[in-house]
This record gives structure tokens, sequence and C-alpha cells, in this order.
């Protein structure tokens, strides 16, 4: 389950994250770029907890209710979404300008230009930072166990309050999740070895 | 979306405002003298030391390899499984101090290996011994490269003490709880929470952003 929430909420934040990147890059859309930056700034400034209360408990009241499920994965990919909006943003905006100016003078449109020489070069830089949180993602997931969502964090507490053996349990739980960490980290480095660092370097 | 009960409140959103920020204080502080001596220790070259550095790296692997929430499980319902009954403040200031010094450390320890050795073969030129150069010419330099990344972690500590009503502890999100089962009105009451949260920790974002531009200019 634990895995599910995390591969759904990857997905989705990081497409999410990526076009309010675009947005808050360009500026253009003004009505959408302030509406973009007030999102990104209010997610990253308020606790997940505090984020995951309000809309499982504050929405209702305006009369839309969610499952804990919904309500969790929602949560978790705003939030996650708004991190890396910040994340593909200082990617973009580390491309020198001459990158720019060069797809501007091989007649490539603005569009053509971010989608096949920006971008990639985006990703290439922000790609440890979106391994990164994607860990933290991995740990968000743990925090909607609060609202009964049946992972890893859950199925702990409920085993220890049915067979008292805390220590036991939580250490196999820690274990467990510092595997995961650890094989995510492995598998960036090689990721990363083997698709961006044969091609030659910019700087 | 009525706020009318906001002003008979604020004595207790002040409360639970000031356990929030003493949370995070001690975290903060506490964290980062442990982290600072870990990261300090994990840079030393000497045989003697090797097994403290063995320790310390398990520890700091561990701690940020891990969700702060099972952490702050494994010391509420573990300890006293253990016999240790300690009461729910010092458990979360003991979790919390242990999660940032991990995290403090590995900030630290990358920040002191990325400064040249030409500067230690400095220090050692000029006869001083280790805890000079350690202290008079590494550390500053690691202060001013670290910065913006420790004030964002600062940031995120802050933040995750939200984590800590969990188990108990009486901080905002916990109090937010309380006033939501009074009032009946959850929207406007975590609306309040987040706001709490919000003004604390956007001027520290934009802080860090100025540091950021500060130092790159020297680059």
């Amino acid at each position: 389950m634990t895995a599910q929430i995390s591969v759904i909420c990857f997905i989705a934040s990081l497409l999410l994250g990526t076009l309010c990147s675009i947005v808050r890059f360009s500026k253009k859309p003004k009505i959408l770029y302030v509406f973009v930056s007030a999102f990104v700034e209010i997610m990253r400034n308020t606790p997940l907890l505090v984020q995951l209360f309000f809309v499982f408990f504050g929405i209702p009241q305006i009369g839309i209710s969610l499952s804990p499920w919904t309500a969790g994965v929602l949560v978790l990919s705003l939030n996650s979404a708004a991190y890396y909006c910040e994340i593909m943003r200082g990617g973009i905006q580390s491309i020198p300008k001459g990158q720019w100016e060069a797809a501007e003078s091989l007649c490539l449109s603005k569009t053509s230009a971010f989608i096949r020489v920006i971008f990639p070069q985006a990703v290439r830089d922000a790609f440890p930072s979106i391994a990164n949180q994607l860990v933290l993602l991995i740990f968000g997931t743990s925090v909607l166990s609060i609202l009964d969502v049946r992972e890893l964090t859950q199925t702990a507490s409920i085993l220890n309050s049915q067979s008292f053996r805390s220590m036991e349990i939580f250490t196999f739980v820690m274990l467990f999740y510092y595997a995961v960490t650890a094989l995510i980290l492995l598998f960036t480095r090689l990721a990363y070895k083997k698709w961006f660092a044969s091609k030659t370097e910019r700087r | 979306m009525d706020f009318s009960w906001v002003p008979a409140y604020t004595g207790l959103f002040l409360k639970a405002f000031g356990m929030t920020l003493r949370l995070g204080l001690i975290a903060v502080v506490c964290g980062t003298v442990l982290g600072l001596l870990v990261g300090i220790v994990s840079t030393t070259k000497s045989r003697t030391l090797k097994p403290f550095r063995i320790v310390l790296k398990i520890y700091v692997e561990l701690l940020r390899g891990c969700p702060l929430l099972i952490q702050l499980f494994m010391v509420y319902f573990g300890f006293p499984y253990m016999g240790i009954n300690i009461d729910i403040s010092l458990t979360t200031f003991l979790v919390f101090t242990l999660y940032s010094g991990a995290y403090i450390a590995e900030i630290v320890r990358s920040g002191i290996e990325s400064i040249p050795s030409g500067q230690w073969e400095a220090g050692y030129c000029l006869d001083l011994n280790y805890g000079q150069i350690m202290f008079r010419i590494i550390l500053p330099q690691t202060v001013k490269l670290a910065l913006a990344s420790l004030i964002g972690f600062y940031i995120g500590m802050i933040k995750d003490t939200s984590l800590a009503s969990i188990i108990g502890y009486s901080e905002l999100v916990r109090n937010g709880q309380s006033i939501m089962n009074q009032t009946g009105r959850p929207f406007e009451t975590y609306i309040m929470v987040g706001i709490c949260y919000f003004v604390i920790c956007y001027p520290l974002s934009k802080l860090v952003s100025v540091i950021e531009r500060k130092a790159a200019r020297y680059d």
C-alpha cells in the first residue's frame, strides 16, 4: 500500500510540479502565475499534517467529503508538487542563457526550445533533488497513517497495540524504510551514471 | 466562513504557538550542537576515533533513512516497553534533537569535506594544530557554505514539530484539534493553524533566498 501510494503521488506530483514550474518560470499568464505562486508558497510553508487535517476535516464543512485514502493521496501529491515546482524551476533557471539564445538562433520556437533543449538539461541537473524529494515523499506516506490509511506505519501501529512488542516491530519497520531509502539512492546513482553523466559536460 | 470565534481563542493559540516554538527552538539549538559535534568527528582521520566514527555513521544513516514518525513511535512506545519511563516533553525533545542532529551532521560533514584541502595544508604550514585549524579556518567557511541549507532545514524542522501532536505533545495541531472539537468549525481552525506556521516559515524562506543570493555574489 505504501508503494502504491508513493508511486501514484510521485507521478502525479512530478507532472503537476513540472507544469507549475513552467508557469512560475515564464511568468506569462499573469493570473495563473499569481495563483500558482500562492499555491506553492502556501504548500511549502505549512506542515503536511496541517494540510492533511485541513482537507480531511475542514473541506467536509463546505460540502465535499473525501475518503481517507483519497484525501491522503491528494494532499501528498499537491504538497510534493509544490516542492517539485521549486526543484524544476531551480533546474531550469540554472541553464545558461546561451542555450536559449542558441536555440533561438536555430529558429526553434520558444516551446520547441524548451522541450528539446532546456528541459532535458534541467532534468539532468535536478535529478538528485528529484530523488531526494521522492524519499521525502515516502516519509510523507507514513504521516498518512494518522488518517487510518493502511500503510506501513499504520500497520506497525496496529500490530503494536495488538501485541505490544513495540521495540521489535518498530525496529523492523525502521530498517525496512532504511532499506527502501538506500535502494532508491543506489538506483539514483546508477541511473545518473548511466543516463546523464556520459553526455558531454556543459561546464 | 465564520471567523468570529477567533478572538476568544487567541490565548490558546498563543500558548500552543509558544509550545511549538519551544520544541522547534530546542530541536534547532540542541540539534545544531549535536550535529556540529557529530559532523566534525566524522571528518577526523585518527585511528583511535574509528569506532566512534563507525557508530556515528550508523546513527546518521539510520536516522536519516527513516521517517520522523517512526522514530517518535519507537521512543514513545518502545522505551516504556524496555522499562524506561520518560514524560512526553522529554520524549519529543529527545527524538527531535537526535533527528535534527543526524541531518545537521550530514550537512556539516559535506560542508567540511568540500573545503579544499589547501586550507588544511596552509594551516599545518603555519604550525597550527588541528583544533585551531578547525575552529579558526575551516568552520567559518563551512558555516558560510552551509548556512542556506541549514536555515532551510530549520524551516523543515519547525514544520515537522507538527508531528509531535500525534503522540500527544500539546502544540499547535493538537490544540487545533481540540479547538475544532469545541467550535465545530474545522475549516477555519486549520486555516488559522496554517497561518501560524506560514507566519514563521515564510519570512525564513525569504531569508534563505537572500542568503543564497548574497553567497553567490562572491562566486
